[in-house]
């Protein structure tokens, strides 16, 4: 379970949608589908890419608590990030940030 | 005339773009089926599960068919890629050289239910007739359109253009009841 893994921009705005949450609530975890709709991708590359996190360790992953015959549905696979995945996206995000800051055309100057 | 085409074409259409918008969530499923199969066999298990699970969050069904196909397309593909898989399919297509006797028996079998519920033929002990006769009336119809076309290209009488409305409309009509007639055979199979 290597931690190093080289992230695409769709990558990115999965793991921001996945701190958000967890900033949010931190014991919220998404479906598959929660994160198609918060970053607007398609599910040919959310799904994959969140099987990768898993393999990577940069989230976890586990099926609904309860079972279908209560839920009235099948149960779904619900995804939080990690502690390294947190610690991941918080300094990919960071670097991001400072990035864009040194490269943005009107930098704010004192 | 042509206010009559009109009106039984725009029946028909909303016929059969409500049944399309019915059949749409089996159809998502369907394709999620096929996806699984070619997902390499260790994630073959836990995609079926939490895609099928996913799917009816999506109200509309034509999303549905949407994600389904989006997985079927890129997400079978970065999944293999991931898991350093070949270009193959994960499971052969089956040829028909490849099936056994009983097969084929089969194979004939659901061909005649297929037929049966077209309306085509109505006995089930009549073989291939019904599948046969299917083919022919589609071939007679395209023929007849052909010959239309070739010999008077440029004719609008409004007999002949109700030949060709209504060729066109039984040819869609005969076509999609087949397969409205195949999905609910895979369905009754996946039952069994």
């Amino acid at each position: 379970m290597g931690t190093e893994i080289r992230l695409s921009h769709q990558g990115i705005r999965v793991l921001k949608a996945l701190l958000d949450q967890h900033e949010r609530d931190v014991r919220a975890r998404l479906s598959g589908a929660d994160v198609m709709r918060i970053v607007g991708l398609q599910s040919g590359t959310v799904y994959p890419l969140l099987l990768r996190f898993e393999t990577h360790g940069i989230v976890e992953s586990d099926w609904e608590e309860q079972p279908p015959e209560k839920l009235g549905r099948p149960r779904r696979r619900l995804y939080r990030l990690t502690a390294v995945g947190i610690s991941t996206a918080q300094s990919v995000l960071s670097e991001l940030v400072s990035a864009s800051f040194l490269t943005s055309p009107d930098p704010v100057t004192p | 005339m042509t206010f009559l085409i009109s009106a039984i074409v725009g029946i028909a259409v909303s016929v059969i773009a409500g049944e399309l918008a019915g059949w749409a969530p089996r159809w998502a499923a369907l394709i999620i089926m096929i996806a699984v199969r070619r997902l390499p066999p260790q994630y073959r298990e836990r995609a079926q599960e939490e895609w099928t699970a996913d799917l009816p969050t999506w109200r509309t069904g034509f999303v549905q068919v949407a994600v389904a196909l989006s997985l079927l397309v890129l997400g079978v593909r970065s999944i293999r890629v991931q898991s350093q898989m070949d270009a193959r399919p994960a499971l052969p297509k089956l040829r028909s050289s490849q099936l056994k006797t009983e097969e084929r028996v089969h194979l004939v079998d659901y061909l005649v239910v297929v037929a049966q519920e077209t309306r085509v033929l109505v006995r089930r002990d009549d073989g291939w007739k019904p599948l046969i006769t299917y083919i022919v009336a589609v071939a007679a119809l395209t023929a007849g359109m052909a010959t239309k076309t070739a010999l008077r290209p440029n004719s609008h009488l409004a007999l002949e253009n109700l030949f060709v409305g209504g060729s066109a409309l039984l040819f869609f009509t005969l076509g999609f009841l087949f397969f409205r007639a195949y999905a609910r055979q895979l369905e009754r199979n996946r039952a069994v």
